[in-house]
């Protein structure tokens, strides 16, 4: 019990910290916050922390200051209330993103297993792998690990969720469709596993890089961007690159598509696009994936063809619903105005 | 005969060359007649040059070779297996190019192996090493019965699906696109394509053209043929490698178009009789014609969308079929 | 024109034929009879040149039959099957016609005179009193009616030697005698060599010139009908004994009476 409450007490001082130093830009806010932690710290039953105030679906009754209160109630993406009797410490994830985000949360040290697909950062070359969900996964393996919480997609795997609370284990699922649902979701799993700290850290850098986009294209016009992340075909409104582009100054041709589609060639050169995006690997523009659009027949008369606007992004960042999601958008955002880019 | 041949020939190209027409003028944006013609004689802005010559033409193009190879290889295989089941697939081919399509694309080979025609060239031989296999494993003391053969292709087909299946499963693409390779689609292949196939087509045409009074006697059956002085094994292998090839051939660029090797020749027998002289030919032209307008609708219908053209070949075929056979009443061979 | 020498047909363990040696020249119609399974179906085979012996030769004037292209084979001799036209749609004059197939080059047409073919497919239907059928479909017609289509196709196909298996096996006792009357008549007229399997020895006596009698593979008995339709000959082939009389009109030709 002692260490705990001296666990506890030393995150609060170091969340403390970080607040003055963030607080030192505008001193009323640094100080009414400096009052109401003192305030938690003394009395441990108070209201709810002004911090996590963009934290919605957790039960913030037993939340206070840093530390997360258990047994705790969370409601996930599949609409299941999942409770946590203690702090998961065993964990598995079958799906890219949420493996970015345990790792990038610190807690890549408490994951059991990973799908095959998990592949960021590169400790996860080192996990067992359970297979996928389009080849199937391994749930034999992945009973026998015991974990305490298994995250996946809900929406790309709710009836994977619902194999596995059927054998009795508990899932948590998230399906951000915007990228403050992806910081929203960061936050939510830094309190499952009591990482909040690094949560804060995590969601406030890509706070910040959103907002560094944000202003650069403030003023901008926006440009008409094409983006064929899979050969022949491109995507509309619903899909989260659609707001990537949006948000980094761009207009995607198809905006008034829903979902993925193939692509008729004739339209996009009606559409006559200023930047081509394509998705090529974390090394960058391979040549030949950019040669495939750029001398496919028609597509020497659009704009960003002539004035060679046609430029590869990193498939993994920018599909992948996690922490790097900010990254990606810089990297389209330069991608799209390079003029504006430092 | 030379008449009826006049007569529905003459009014199929008729309707070919109407349908090529209109389908060049209509697409993302309408583009008039005359401006058609006029960019067609290089004096178009460039834009509708790019839209009209470098994507429209090519496609329709290539929409109508692979829709005369098609039928025309169904109507050979009709022909030789007198089954009313038979079409260009029976035997096996999709599959065998389907393997070799899905193999390249497994592996990420679409331009290791010959250049940018990896998928094409694999595609055509695995697709015609499927037929030899398949006729290997049916021949029996130099000869082959056609309930063999058939049997034989059946095996041979499940076997590849269960391949192709396997190699979907480990493809970890969100889109896979083994899966719409197969679908079929004619869209994007540039000029080349049809320059590739064009002279496998038109070989396999002319000899399928000398073949059709040979196919006539083998509607009587194999005996009454041969009394009449068919070579029996020699037509039945021209013809079914003729097919194949032509088959394979439009599979490998165009992927696996259903359902029109089998209701093209049915259509034309509906209309004009069983005559394999006038059968061949007209499948030619009404394939293209089928084709065409399955892509016209494949790339019309849910602008700027494609649909896959395999899907609107059988979602089109499949009630107007059902439709003639009702009706029909003049020499249905089923 | 036809000479078997020593043949044998086995298929898989079962022997079929054995040693049968057979020659048939000029014009004459030969035929050939015996119970069921006694290979009479394959000795026609062999002759015809659709299936090979396993041991013996088949020569065609003085030629391996089976180095004969299938449509110079086709111009010598023709073959009327026993089972009728199959229901494909065709019509009378179409399938008439299809017997001018060894003749024609590949692009359908014949070489020697202007228009043969028409000449002698329109020939044969008149001969054959098919004009009121002539655009009917094949389908539609009755079992006679289709024969004498067949017929009329393996007399468009011009052959020097005519082989005909079971002819009139589906045919009523009038069709039948019709069959073989113009059989016959096209036979004496061209000077053909007929050779013809039939089941019914009445017949048999009466339109052959020699007789081919079968029994387990091997000929038991050939000669003229007067020496082959003899009671103690059929008895030891058929297992049953008839009357045999002479024909009450026709002289030297034998006719079975059954008797129990």
């Amino acid at each position: 019990m002692s260490t705990t409450w001296k666990q506890a007490s030393t995150l609060v001082l170091a969340f403390l910290l970080a607040l003055f130093l963030v607080g030192c830009n505008t001193g009323d806010n640094a100080e009414s916050s400096d009052k109401e932690t003192i305030q938690d710290n003394t009395t441990q039953e108070t209201e709810e922390n002004t911090e996590e105030s963009t934290d919605t679906q957790e039960d913030k009754e037993q939340q206070s200051d840093n530390q997360t209160t258990y047994p705790l109630t969370v409601t996930d993406a599949t609409g299941e209330e999942v409770t946590f009797d203690s702090e998961p410490t065993k964990l598995v994830s079958l799906i890219p993103s949420e493996t970015e985000v345990l790792f990038a949360l610190g807690a890549g040290e408490e994951v059991l297993a990973v799908d095959d697909y998990s592949d960021f950062p590169k400790e996860t070359a080192d996990l067992p792998k359970l297979g996928s969900t389009y080849s199937g996964l391994n749930v034999e393996e992945l009973i026998a690990l015991q974990p305490d919480v298994v995250f996946i997609n809900a929406g790309l795997q709710a009836d994977v969720a619902q194999e596995l609370r059927d054998q009795g284990l508990t899932v948590f699922g998230s399906n951000p469709g915007s990228i403050t649902d992806v910081i929203e979701s960061i936050e939510t799993i830094g309190l499952i596993l009591n990482n909040q700290e690094q949560a804060e850290a995590v969601t406030k850098e890509m706070t910040e890089k959103i907002d560094y986009v944000k202003e650069k294209v403030a003023n901008a016009e926006p440009k008409k961007v094409y983006a064929e992340f899979s050969a022949g075909w491109s995507f509309g409104t619903g899909d989260f690159a659609n707001d990537l582009i949006t948000l980094a100054g761009g207009e995607n041709i198809f905006a008034d598509v829903e979902g993925w589609f193939e692509v008729n060639p004739e339209e996009v050169i009606n559409r006559n696009p200023e930047v081509i995006l394509f998705t090529s690997g974390e090394d960058g523009v391979t040549e030949d994936n950019k040669e495939a659009i750029t001398t496919r027949d028609g597509f020497e008369v659009i704009d960003a063809v002539k004035n060679d606007q046609v430029i590869g992004i990193d498939s993994n960042k920018a599909s992948r619903v996690g922490p790097r999601i900010t990254d990606s958008l810089i990297e389209i955002f330069e991608a799209i105005h390079p003029e504006l880019a430092e | 005969m030379t008449k009826k041949l006049l007569l529905y020939g003459g009014g199929a190209t008729l309707l070919l060359l109407f349908s090529f027409i209109l389908s060049l003028s209509i697409g993302s944006s309408m583009i008039p007649i005359n401006d058609v013609w006029s960019t067609l004689l290089g004096k178009g802005n460039e834009v509708t040059e790019a839209i009209v010559i470098n994507v429209r033409l090519p496609r329709i193009t290539l929409a109508i070779l692979v829709g005369s190879a098609l039928a025309v290889a169904g109507a050979g295989f009709q022909g030789i297996l007198r089954n009313p089941l038979a079409d260009p697939y029976i035997l096996g081919v999709s599959s065998g190019a389907s393997v070799g399509a899905a193999f390249i694309i497994l592996f990420g080979l679409q331009s290791a192996l010959f250049g940018k025609y990896s998928i094409p060239v694999v595609a055509f031989i695995t697709g015609v090493l499927t037929l030899f296999v398949v006729i290997k494993i049916a021949m029996r003391n130099g000869q082959l019965q056609k309930e063999t053969l058939i049997l034989s292709g059946v095996i041979v087909q499940a076997f590849l699906g269960s391949f192709i299946s396997l190699m979907v499963s480990l493809s970890d693409t969100v889109l896979n696109e083994i899966i719409f390779w197969m679908m079929g689609s004619v869209t994007m292949r540039g000029w080349e394509y049809p320059q590739m196939m064009a002279p496998y087509l038109l070989i396999g045409i002319i000899i399928l053209l000398t073949q059709g009074r040979a196919l006539n006697l083998f509607a009587l059956g194999e005996r009454q043929a041969l009394h009449l002085g068919v070579a029996i094994e020699r037509t039945k292998m021209t013809v079914l490698i003729t097919s194949t090839l032509l088959t394979a051939a439009a599979v490998s660029v165009a992927g696996v178009v259903g359902f029109v090797g089998l209701i093209v020749p049915h259509l034309i027998r509906l209309v004009v009789g069983p005559d394999y002289r006038l059968i061949i030919p007209l499948s030619v032209v009404v394939g293209s014609i089928y084709v065409l307008w399955a892509d016209t609708i494949a790339r019309m219908a849910l602008m700027p969308k494609e649909i896959p053209l395999g899907v609107v070949t059988a979602l089109l075929g499949a009630p107007f079929f059902a439709y003639l056979l009702k009706k029909g009443k003049k020499g249905i061979n089923l | 024109m036809i000479v078997a020498t020593n043949i044998s047909k086995q298929y898989e363990q079962r022997q079929v034929l054995a040693s049968i040696d057979l020659s048939i020249a000029g014009s004459e119609i030969v035929g050939i009879i015996g119970p069921n399974g006694s290979g009479k179906s394959t000795l026609m085979k062999l002759l015809s040149g659709a299936e090979t012996p396993t041991t013996g030769t088949v020569q065609l004037h003085d030629k391996s039959i089976s180095t004969y292209k299938q449509k110079e084979l086709a111009k010598e001799i023709a073959v009327l099957q026993q089972d009728p036209l199959p229901s494909v749609g065709f019509t009378v004059r179409e399938i008439v016609e299809m017997g001018r197939y060894p003749y024609q080059s590949w692009l359908g047409t014949e070489q020697t005179s202007k228009h043969p073919e028409q000449d002698i497919v329109t020939e044969t239907i008149n001969r054959l009193h098919l004009q009121h059928l002539e655009q009917e479909l094949v389908d539609h017609l009755s079992g006679g009616e289709k024969q004498r289509v067949a017929l009329a196709k393996v007399i468009t196909q011009e052959p020097k030697i005519l082989m005909l298996d079971e002819p009139t096996t589906f045919l009523d006792i009038g069709y039948q005698l019709q069959m073989m009357e113009i059989v016959k008549a096209w036979q004496r007229e061209k000077q053909l060599t007929v050779v013809v399997i039939l089941h019914d020895l009445n017949i048999a006596s009466m339109y052959c010139d020699r007789l081919v009698l079968l029994k387990q593979g091997t000929i038991k008995k050939i000669g003229p009908p007067a020496s082959v339709i003899d009671a103690d000959v059929i008895a030891s082939v058929y297992e049953t004994r008839p009357i045999v009389i002479n024909h009450p009109k026709l002289a030297h030709v034998p006719q079975i009476i059954l008797d129990k």
